[in-house]
């Protein structure tokens, strides 16, 4: 719409100029400037320099500010000069630098025409002059005609909901702490959209500096190819000196970080390959593994960008301009069949889907909350940041994350840590060391009472004071229902680190949640376990006895990382393994059903090493008799034999023997010793 | 309860009790009357000089002698409870008391007997000896019985039993203006905060000189909203009492929710020169420089008040806050870990919230 008044004006601007006389507006003619006909020839010349720029079909306003700044030069005074100047600022997205112009347009010239008004309350809005910009949008549209109103109305309405959102989250302010994560991290150069991992360890951002890989240039842009870097932090919790892990993961050409999983060994990222595509990597020890297009039902002939995994990194969600959304660029997700397969990518909805553009899509590493920018629902300005959780097969609505995390400007490519607390983001609007630099946000929560404590002497013949009570206000705390578990895998002679494999049971369903892998070479894993879930966690690797554990979320407990380091066993003579996931009714030996997992795993061994002989024991806490004990836990062991028999292991092959207490890991003094005293385990006999 | 000991002091030595300002003296030295040899009465009167130079351990053993020489010598228990009393050998005085009461029960022995049980935190005790005193037939010491019976049920909450009281004490002595003071903060506790205003104005009209009620009513004000009324009550309070350390906290606490913290931190200061371990105006104080993002400075001021009360879970509470936006995250969740196992449950919402 702007472009075409403005061509508009700049086609008319030379009846306009004899015309549009009025107070103060100083012509660009002999009249005015009747000594100084060189001077008005060479500004003349400017105008026209510009004006041509501005009327090609891929304006340069840098270059077009230049010849108009020539002619203002000489002349101040002339409103539609005023007007372009203006204009070219708007477009250069230097809304602040405009308005002193258009300003300057509407003292001379009140009704000066065309969308001077509209664009004014525009800067207005950007910087923050929200009363100056609803009242110059109210001014704006009383100047319209019928036709044009209907025309406008929705931009008019769009531009008046923004400004008065904006005052509205000016007003209330999130309490947050935005800082520069410093220059270890950011350079001069460009610097953004950064990723987090789940526990804060792994950085990934993009950066067009010189050591990108290759060193080339990108002659449109004027910088450097896009390289993705990656930092780590030391020991000390800082972050080391961004890598470039060069090729294959980088290439020549531009190579932009879109997500990355949540122990940080695999990636998303963006290539100009047809029309803008998803491609996949992920970490072989320490070598990032060329990355692959993510084929056709993800990627389309049309724009894909940003994209994250979800906690269990079957589902990726992604942001895709095809036709069939919503309008722009909406949001999608996909999940992998059980055969690996990506299926056919599905629009998230109208949720959170708007005509409007949506991007950034950030997946929470607790399955349900999720993190995205668009310029629909309630947003200040431009793109806005915000968050929707999925509970109970529904979208919430979305929450803006506020003033200052969002600006008037365009706000956008956000994640943010499993707990919640650190997000991070670049931005070009604050100071720093290059044009977009990184930023941390650290959310503090709603505001703290401080207390003051303060005393009377309440009676009259007691010398020391009555406190007086203090009533606190019941804080609301957004709380993160997740469990980070991390650690190392290694054998547990030899302490070698051991390339291993962790499935994540849900025991209610007795279903395989997700399937992780470690680090080969580091041997370390990280696992997201989303709270309200019980989990069975096996741990298997070649020539081992699997490991198991049990995790149980379903209460939620909040926000908790484990470090969990594992050891595992070879499959040895004399090896034993405590059974986490078989459990029985309290002082009974019937089996329940969550143990069925465990079961099978144990099935599954004695199937691939038909030779394998074992004992199953059973072990109590002292609660009770010796006897009791002795008995209980040799028919719970028998429970557990008598079920692999059922299912077809020779008995010959089963050993098995309660122990009662007689071989407690623990001290039976606590409820958490005697819990690990009470335990079910295995040994390998012969093989 | 220093003025306990006042008290014991009137009681023997015939001055007015304290604070009560036209109180009946009591006389003990010359009720003894002259009998047989009167050896015992010789000693109990030595005992009593011995009292009154503050020999308290010297008076006790004339009294004990006394007794020796007249077992069912009534006064002589009464005077060697007092001077037991004086040494804080409260469960010796009660006994001496009981048998005093044995012999002679008199309102002054149960109202002292009831003072003791008081500062033996033996409320239901003292109360019986206030009731006895009240119900008995002297009138002399009814109107403190009264009052001090209104104190206990105060301090038992009891609210509506302590204005009984006060109300009985006033009844019996009209201008009792710490009756009028503690029946002020009676209904306060109430929240019944205009008649706790008209309380207050009485007892400084009885007394304009009386501190603590313009301290009392400029809080009463402060809950109020009054924060300038309450200002000026509180300057009146510290100009009668120059060294009133409380009120100076507590003109301080209104400073600051006017925002006004170059004079809040003033206040603060004052107090703690006043009162060089005022955990209260140390913390208080912390939470001004807070206020003005001088979150290390702040932080200063919460591990003095630390320091000197180890078990202040507010200064904890607080200096989590402040070390929170010094980005101190783990210095932040160890001090709301600790203020709520000091007893401040709203530490454990923060710590949940930040903490892992």
């Amino acid at each position: 719409m702007m472009q075409k008044i403005l061509t508009l004006i700049v086609i008319l601007a030379a009846s306009f100029f004899t015309n549009l006389a009025m107070s103060q507006n100083v012509e660009f003619d002999q009249k005015a400037f009747p000594n100084d006909k060189d001077g008005l020839k060479a500004a003349l010349k400017s105008i026209k320099a510009g004006d041509k720029i501005l009327n090609s079909e891929f304006p340069n306003y840098q270059q077009a500010l230049t010849f108009y700044s020539e002619a203002f030069k000489f002349n101040p005074n002339n409103s539609i000069l005023n007007y372009n100047i203006g204009y070219c600022y708007v477009k250069l997205r230097k809304y602040k630098d405009a308005i002193p112009y258009f300003e300057s347009v509407l003292k001379s010239e009140p009704n000066f025409q065309g969308d001077i008004k509209f664009l004014l309350a525009k800067c207005y809005h950007i910087d923050y002059k929200f009363d100056e910009a609803i009242e110059m949008l109210i001014n704006y549209r009383k100047t319209l005609t019928p036709d044009e109103i209907s025309s406008y109305e929705k931009e008019i309405d769009k531009e008046l909901a923004e400004c008065r959102k904006g005052k509205e989250l000016v007003n209330n302010p999130v309490r947050v702490i935005i800082e520069n994560v410093g220059d270890k991290i950011n350079t001069e150069f460009p610097d953004y959209s950064p990723v987090i991992n789940a526990d804060r360890s792994v950085l990934m951002f993009t950066s067009m500096r010189p050591t990108t890989t290759g060193g080339g240039i990108d002659e449109y842009r004027n910088q450097y190819f896009e390289d993705i870097y990656i930092s780590q932090k030391d020991e000390n919790g800082q972050w080391i000196a961004p890598q470039n892990p060069g090729k294959p993961l980088n290439s020549e050409t531009h190579d932009a970080i879109l997500g990355i999983s949540a122990d940080g060994q695999q990636l998303f990222l963006y290539r100009d390959e047809g029309g803008g595509d998803i491609l996949f990597s992920k970490l072989s020890g320490d070598q990032w593994q060329k990355p692959e297009n993510m084929g056709k039902n993800i990627n389309s002939p049309y724009h894909e960008s940003t994209a994250s995994f979800s906690f269990d990194y079957l589902t990726i969600y992604f942001v895709s301009d095809r036709p069939g959304g919503y309008g722009g660029h909406d949001i999608y997700s996909s999940r992998k069949d059980e055969k690996g397969r990506w299926s056919p990518a599905q629009n998230m909805g109208g949720d959170i889907n708007t005509p409007y553009e949506e991007t950034g899509i950030f997946a929470h590493p607790d399955g349900k909350t999720f993190y995205f920018s668009s310029q629909g629902h309630q947003t200040m300005g431009g793109f806005d940041i915000f968050k929707i959780t999925y509970e109970n097969g529904k979208f919430s609505a979305p929450v803006n994350l506020g003033y200052p995390v969002n600006t008037t400007g365009d706000d956008v490519f956000f994640s943010i840590s499993a707990n919640g607390k650190y997000g991070y983001y670049s931005s070009s609007n604050k100071e720093g060391f290059g044009s977009h630099d990184i930023y941390q946000i650290s959310f503090l929560g709603k505001e703290k009472e401080l207390i003051t404590n303060t005393e009377d002497n309440l009676i009259a013949f007691k010398n020391s004071g009555v406190q007086e009570k203090v009533i606190m206000q019941k804080v609301d705390i957004e709380e993160v229902n997740l469990m980070i578990l991390k650690g190392t895998i290694t054998d547990e002679y030899t302490n070698e680190v051991l390339f291993a494999t962790l499935e994540l049971t849900d025991l209610t369903t007795n279903k395989v949640v997700a399937t992780f892998e470690n680090n080969k070479s580091t041997g370390k894993y990280l696992v997201s376990l989303p709270g309200g879930k019980n989990y069975a966690i096996t741990v298997n690797s070649d020539q081992c006895l699997f490991y198991s554990d049990n995790v149980d979320l379903s209460a939620n407990t909040g926000y908790n990382e484990v470090v969990k380091d594992i050891q595992l066993k070879k499959i040895a003579v004399g090896s034993s393994v405590v059974l986490k996931n078989i459990f029985f009714d309290s002082g009974k030996s019937t089996l329940k059903p969550e143990s069925e997992k465990e079961l099978e795993n144990l099935l599954k061994l004695l199937n691939e090493i038909p030779t394998l002989k074992i004992e199953i024991s059973g072990h109590t806490d002292n609660v009770g008799s010796a006897t009791f004990n002795k008995n209980l836990s040799e028919k719970r062991a028998k429970a557990v034999v008598d079920y692999l028999v059922g299912k077809g292991v020779n008995a010959d092959r089963l050993t098995f023997v309660g122990y009662g207490f007689d071989q407690p890991k623990a001290s039976n003094d606590t409820p958490e010793g005697r819990q690990e005293n009470r335990r079910t385990e295995f040994k390998v006999l012969s093989r | 309860m220093k003025h306990l000991t006042l008290v014991f002091l009137c009681i023997i030595l015939s001055v007015y009790v304290q604070g009560q300002e036209n109180s009946t003296p009591i006389d003990t030295i010359k009720t003894v009357s002259a009998a047989d040899d009167q050896k015992a009465e010789k000693t109990y009167n030595e005992g009593i000089v011995f009292f009154q130079q503050n020999k308290h351990q010297e008076a006790i053993s004339r009294f004990d002698e006394a007794i020796s020489i007249k077992p069912n010598f009534a006064k002589a228990y009464f005077n060697r409870a007092s001077a037991k009393a004086e040494l804080k050998k409260y469960a010796e005085a009660i006994s001496d008391y009981n048998m005093a009461i044995l012999l002679e029960p008199t309102g002054k022995a149960y109202f002292s007997r009831g003072l003791i049980r008081y500062e033996m935190k033996d409320l239901d005790g003292s109360l019986t000896d206030f009731n006895s005193c009240i119900q008995g037939s002297e009138m002399d010491l009814k109107p403190q019985a009264a009052y001090y019976a209104g104190c206990v049920y105060f301090d038992k909450q009891n609210y509506e039993e302590a204005i009984k009281m006060y109300n009985k004490a006033i009844e019996l002595k009209p201008d009792y203006a710490f009756a009028y003071n503690d029946r002020g903060s009676t209904k306060r506790q109430l929240e019944k905060y205009q008649e706790a205003l008209q309380d207050y104005r009485k007892a400084i009209q009885i007394d304009p000189q009386m501190s603590i009620a313009f301290n009392n009513m400029a809080t009463v004000k402060k809950k109020l909203g009054d924060l300038e009324g309450a200002i000026t009550d509180y300057t009146s309070a510290i100009s009668l009492k120059k060294d009133y350390y409380i009120a100076y906290n507590n003109r301080g606490s209104v400073y600051m929710l006017k925002g006004d913290y170059e004079k809040a931190i003033a206040d603060f200061s004052k107090a703690i020169e006043l009162k060089s371990d005022y955990v209260f105006a140390y913390n208080n104080r912390g939470n001004v420089k807070y206020k003005q993002k001088k979150y290390e400075d702040a932080i200063k001021d919460y591990d003095k008040a630390i320091n000197i009360d180890p078990n202040y879970g507010y200064a904890f509470l607080n200096r989590g806050i402040s070390k929170e936006m010094l980005r101190d995250e783990e210095g932040a969740c160890n001090d709301w870990k600790k203020a709520y196992s000091l007893g401040i449950e709203i530490a454990q919402s923060y710590f949940k919230g930040q903490c892992n």
